[in-house]
């Protein structure tokens, strides 16, 4: 079996692993074919990003000889076989674990050894979810024990506003970023070697707003939680937390259930309404912008928390839904506001500051990386943590790119 | 004539770039000959240089004519063991990946991998990355006896008179209308003033071919035939 076998058996092509490693096609083909053998260095970073075991891209000969050479491709991309998905689906998937395994590798050089806290928190979660429960319970009990280990909900403010940092200070990757064309809406799997894995979420932020993504990070989070041995959960559009869609899974359930829980427990709601004197019966338009606006929650969701706690019934969702909030949204909180409005609102020169900065230009599809981690990747340039190549290939980028986008660390660290 | 042991000199890719960008592949050659010193890449490196976008097709030929020649060799597990006659312990390409998985942590696959072959074999490697030696050394890592830059080599065949002034010029050209990096001392000078002011690391000596303490120190190299030059 050649490296070709097991990358065409992912669904993938050879010029898209190519690119993600930054080497060139000519190159990556010779490898596929067994003409020559791939350097371990990049062995390491194809098998982790494919998903399967280092070993499996070196030890051709041996693992024929053992008769153990059949290589299946990693779960995740068993889910990502399905005629739904497209190249494009499958390229930014690769990217995304490109990143994962990248994002344990600058905390093993900055931090000694990445960030594992999200397996105490996901074990203490888990310990006290009865899973013979009904999944809504199961995703409900799960909701609370995260709220209390991560302090959301408290104060009776929502925590849309945290709920990044809280994740990935657990040592999970959130990476938000644009596939235009692809009907993957979120998904969530484990990235890394498998001595190092983590959780990782994905949402899509093509045509999405702020506060529908917020719900489907919790709802992917609600996977990765439950859902660690099925490889991966892929939510594609007008799948996640859809109005009051009724769903038959009992991943979704779970994970739906889990996320309106985090984002929107009912003592948060009752809190809110009482703080601004909202009745849940005789809404304004207004009304549900400040539910929205103060809890970070889409207007979908907020409706469905108001029905599921039986506060409106079946007239009122449909009158609810039907209520255009978009306006008074963009009065009341900058998360609603469009890009331009954004721009100019905090300024130009604010704006700027990573502007083209984060994207990476290795392979055909880039990705947009999290602040936070092009902030960590520039600290450890900074500090002589990583080297500026290091940090090219961290940041998925061309080095010449490196000092073009950041030219005052280049030279700060340059002789 | 004593025969002198093989010298081994390995290269990153920045440094390899340059040289075959400024057409100066005789270098390895003349080090063969004159001095003993065999020019080795890691085969990390050679990956890195056809992959690099912006010079991967212009240098790729004068690459593939070098190794075909053998001026410069892939490091493979035969010069190794040749080597290992030499080293207290023998030397194997598993270790030196070991500890450029290791390097490779902190810095570029391809220096990584080259410094961490010039620690295991303690011999010279041919690097212009500062900030990854700077990044190395803040870690803690081990670095070779000796890093040497391309001008480095630039120079000590001019300053050997293997390579006239005209020639040394054009270097400088070449690699400015690249956009090139360049020692601080030759950006807004000529080469023949520029170079004597950089401080050559590379130099021959009467003596045994042998490295200062520190591995930014001059590294002597021995004639092969005292008579050659």
């Amino acid at each position: 079996m050649s490296l070709r076998t097991v990358i065409e058996g992912a669904g993938l092509g050879l010029n898209a692993c190519a690119d993600v490693l930054g080497v060139s096609h000519e190159v990556f083909q010779q490898w596929a074919d067994s003409q020559k053998e791939i350097p371990p260095a990049y062995a390491s970073i194809l098998a982790a990003t494919l998903g399967v075991k280092p070993e499996a891209m070196t030890s051709r000969v041996l693992m024929s000889a053992r008769g153990s050479a059949r290589i299946e491709p990693a779960a995740i991309w068993f889910k990502f076989s399905g005629d739904q998905f497209q190249e494009v689906d499958r390229e930014s998937i690769l990217t995304v674990r490109r990143l994962g395994h990248n994002a344990n590798q600058l905390e093993q050089a900055t931090l000694g050894q990445p960030n594992k806290s999200w397996e105490i928190m996901f074990q203490n979660i888990t310990r006290q979810v009865d899973l013979q429960a009904s999944p809504r319970d199961q995703g409900k009990v799960a909701a609370k024990a995260f709220c209390e280990l991560n302090q959301f909900g408290h104060g009776g403010k929502g925590s849309s506003e945290i709920l990044r940092d809280r994740l990935r200070s657990q040592g999970i990757l959130l990476i938000e970023s644009p596939i235009p064309n692809s009907q993957v809406e979120g998904c969530s799997f484990y990235v890394g070697d498998s001595s190092a894995q983590r959780p990782c979420i994905f949402v899509n932020t093509y045509k999405t707003t702020w506060f529908r993504r917020n719900v489907i990070i919790m709802h992917e989070l609600g996977h990765a939680l439950f859902d660690q041995t099925s490889g991966g959960e892929i939510d594609v559009l007008a799948d996640v937390s859809d109005s009051v869609m009724v769903k038959s899974s009992l991943t979704e359930v779970r994970a739906d259930a889990f996320a309106r829980d985090t984002l929107l427990p009912q003592k948060l709601l009752l809190s809110l309404c009482n703080q601004f004197g909202i009745k849940p019966t005789t809404m304004t338009p207004q009304d549900l912008a400040v539910l929205v606006a103060e809890s970070g929650v889409e207007k979908k969701t907020v409706v469905q928390v108001l029905f599921d706690n039986a506060l409106i019934d079946d007239a009122l969702v449909g009158q609810y839904l039907s209520y255009d909030i978009a306006a008074i949204l963009r009065q009341t909180t900058d998360h609603a506001l469009t890009t331009a409005e954004y721009i100019e609102k905090i300024g130009k020169d604010a704006a700027l500051v990573w502007e083209n900065k984060r994207f990476t230009s290795i392979a055909k599809r880039n990705l947009l990386l999290p602040v936070p981690y092009v902030t960590a990747v520039l600290d450890a340039v900074r500090t002589f943590s990583v080297s500026i190549s290091r940090a090219a290939e961290l940041l998925m980028i061309d080095e010449s790119l490196f000092f073009e986008r950041f030219p005052a660390i280049a030279q700060e660290v340059s002789e | 004539m004593d025969s002198a042991p093989e010298i081994p000199f390995i290269f990153d890719s920045d440094a390899l770039i340059q040289i075959l960008l400024a057409g100066q592949q005789q270098i390895f050659s003349i080090l063969i000959s004159d001095f003993g010193v065999r020019s080795f890449l890691m085969n990390e490196v050679d990956t890195e240089i056809r992959s690099n976008r912006k010079f991967g097709s212009l240098v790729k030929p004068k690459l593939d004519k070098a190794l075909k020649g053998q001026a410069i060799k892939l490091l493979a597990a035969a010069d190794l063991d040749r080597m290992s006659s030499e080293l207290s312990n023998a030397i194997s390409l598993s270790d030196i990946r070991e500890l450029g998985m290791d390097y490779g942590l902190d810095v570029g696959i391809g220096e990584a991998h080259t410094h961490a072959a010039g620690v295991l074999l303690n011999c010279p490697t041919v690097s212009n990355d500062w900030n990854a030696i700077r990044t190395l050394q803040t870690k803690g890592k081990e670095l070779p006896p000796t890093v040497l830059r391309s001008f480095d080599l630039f120079g000590f065949m001019f300053l050997e008179n293997y390579v006239g002034s005209h020639e040394s010029e054009g270097i400088l050209k070449e690699l400015k209308t690249q956009g090139e990096w360049m020692p601080p001392s030759l950006r807004n000078s000529s080469f023949e003033v520029g170079i004597r002011e950089m401080g050559c690391r590379l130099s021959t000596s009467l003596g045994v071919s042998a490295s200062a303490a520190g591995w930014s120190a001059p590294f002597f190299l021995k004639r092969v035939d005292p008579k050659s030059r």
